[in-house]
């Protein structure tokens, strides 16, 4: 990281993340041992669960990063000043914000196959629905950031002969992530919730385990069981959506700039 | 807007343009180093044509540094790595060239202490001395002022001016916009008054501030002055 971070990120807060997830396991640990929850539930729960976990981050670590790269360029397209550029950008956004993300993945999924000729698996498709989707507001928040960095700045940029590029690179860059930032980390915990979606056609993500689990337990009749697998899916969401938000968090603190913004804490 | 400018300024030469609000002087100032682009005439920096079309702008900027009212420094960087930043990516310098002839540029203007420091921790004037080291550390032929103090506490205005009259005992050519008058008549080799778009005198400071020709520049002149 070049010399313009002001800090390393604060240790305090790493460790109170981590620590929180550690004390989630040893209670859902604790609640497995004394038969809190059903052991026999457990043994249905545990292998489906991860699984189901595993594909809810695989797809996260898809959407996320595609997300980012479309959602950065067309931020960028949108802070161009030539409406050659900056309008199809605005297009783009405007509707993808329009759109509901499972409307996208419905039509992804069974219709986007059929037209460009791949009748394998709408899977893909689907997936690149909700990174689409991710993109327009990642567009928006970027945008944002590049519009924070005060005009004067980039004139003073230009008047000591930086090239549009180094500006770009050296003054508007650093400013954009301190404001985005925080906005980001919201966008990606929405991200890996709305991964969830993909359950309904057939992903075998977290929900979609959940779903199958409960369906199956339904016919023991003990409604606990069916109320411990919710709790359960929803506490794994939690602990993969706080792990990526905190450590954003902690990448914050790096931009932070000495006596620029107030800070919580 | 601009009417019609002629103005010829030589090496050495520090340069007060004087006027009302809206006389073009900021536009002029911007002229000159193509932050705004003239709709006609040329532009010549020792016999090159700086608004030609073939003539790379950057190289244009790196020779006509400008001072701006609002400072205008970058708020992510210290003092030291805004002055260093231009002679690193511009001049190609490395950082520990550039940064310790930023360390002497901050001494001279009496920031020494001060390098460590982000702007948002200094004061108005000492923001203002932070980028006049960030001008000069591009080694420029001409340093453009855009009112410089217009925007400090009173407080603060004579340090800034201190600090651009050395770099004129130092030799710099200086084209300065400002409304300090006594700066004008003490450092000044050539004043300039501009009114409407167009330049209505140009004269030493004797010329133009004590003795004026014009109706409007005396007018200017006793007005500033009380």
């Amino acid at each position: 990281m070049t010399r313009w971070i002001a800090k390393r990120p604060r240790l305090s807060r790493a460790v109170f993340a981590v620590s929180t997830v550690l004390i989630l396991f040893i209670i859902l640990g604790i609640a497995r041992q004394t038969g809190a929850i059903d052991p026999l539930l457990w043994s249905f729960l545990e292998a489906p669960l991860l699984s189901g976990a595993r594909n809810t981050v695989m797809f996260s670590l898809i959407i996320i990063p595609l997300g980012l790269l479309i959602g950065f360029s067309v931020g960028w397209a949108r802070f161009s000043r030539h409406p050659i550029i900056s309008w199809p950008a605005t297009v783009y956004v405007d509707f993808v914000r329009g759109v509901p993300p499972l409307v996208m993945i419905l039509f992804s999924y069974f219709w986007l196959p059929l037209v460009i000729g791949n009748l394998e698996s709408g899977l893909p498709f689907a997936v690149m629905a909700l990174a689409i989707h991710t993109s327009a507001y990642q567009a928006e928040i970027f945008r944002a950031g590049f519009q924070s960095v005060p005009r004067g700045q980039i004139e003073a940029g230009q008047a000591v002969g930086l090239s549009k590029g180094q500006v770009m690179a050296s003054v508007i860059l650093p400013q954009t992530f301190r404001v985005t930032l925080p906005a980001l980390g919201n966008e990606f915990a929405l991200v890996i919730k709305d991964s969830s979606l993909l359950a309904i056609v057939g992903a075998m993500d977290l929900v979609y385990w959940g779903r199958q689990i409960e369906q199956f337990t339904l016919n023991y009749g003990v409604i606990e069981w069916v109320m411990a697998i919710w709790i359960i899916v929803a506490l794994i969401y939690f602990v993969i959506t706080y792990l990526v938000t905190q450590t954003v968090g902690a990448i914050e603190g790096s931009f932070r700039v000495p006596g620029l913004g107030s800070v919580a804490f | 807007m601009l009417k019609g400018v002629d103005l010829e300024v030589k090496q050495g030469d520090v340069l007060v343009v004087a006027g009302p609000s809206g006389s073009g002087k900021s536009t002029l100032l911007r002229c000159i180093n193509l932050l705004v682009t003239p709709d006609k005439g040329k532009i010549f920096l020792e016999g090159v044509q700086v608004n030609a079309p073939e003539i790379r702008v950057e190289w244009v900027r790196q020779n006509i540094v400008m001072v701006f009212q609002q400072f205008n420094l970058f708020a992510h960087l210290t003092a030291l790595q805004n002055v260093a930043l231009g002679p690193r990516k511009v001049l190609g310098k490395s950082r520990e060239e550039a940064e310790a002839a930023g360390r002497e540029l901050l001494e001279r203007v009496g920031l020494g202490q001060k390098t460590d420091a982000y702007p948002a921790e200094l004061s108005g004037g000492q923001q203002q001395r932070v980028a006049i080291a960030r001008a000069v550390a591009m080694s420029p032929k001409v340093i453009l002022f855009d009112e410089p103090t217009s925007a400090l506490d009173p407080e603060f205005i004579k340090e800034v001016l201190d600090a651009i009259t050395q770099l004129a005992k130092d030799g710099m050519t200086m084209i300065v916009v400002s409304h300090e008058m006594s700066f004008a008549k003490s450092v000044a080799t050539r004043v300039v008054f501009m009114d409407d778009g167009n330049i209505l005198e140009e004269g030493t400071p004797d010329e133009v501030l004590v003795h004026p020709k014009h109706e409007r520049t005396k007018a200017f002149v006793a007005k500033i002055l009380k």
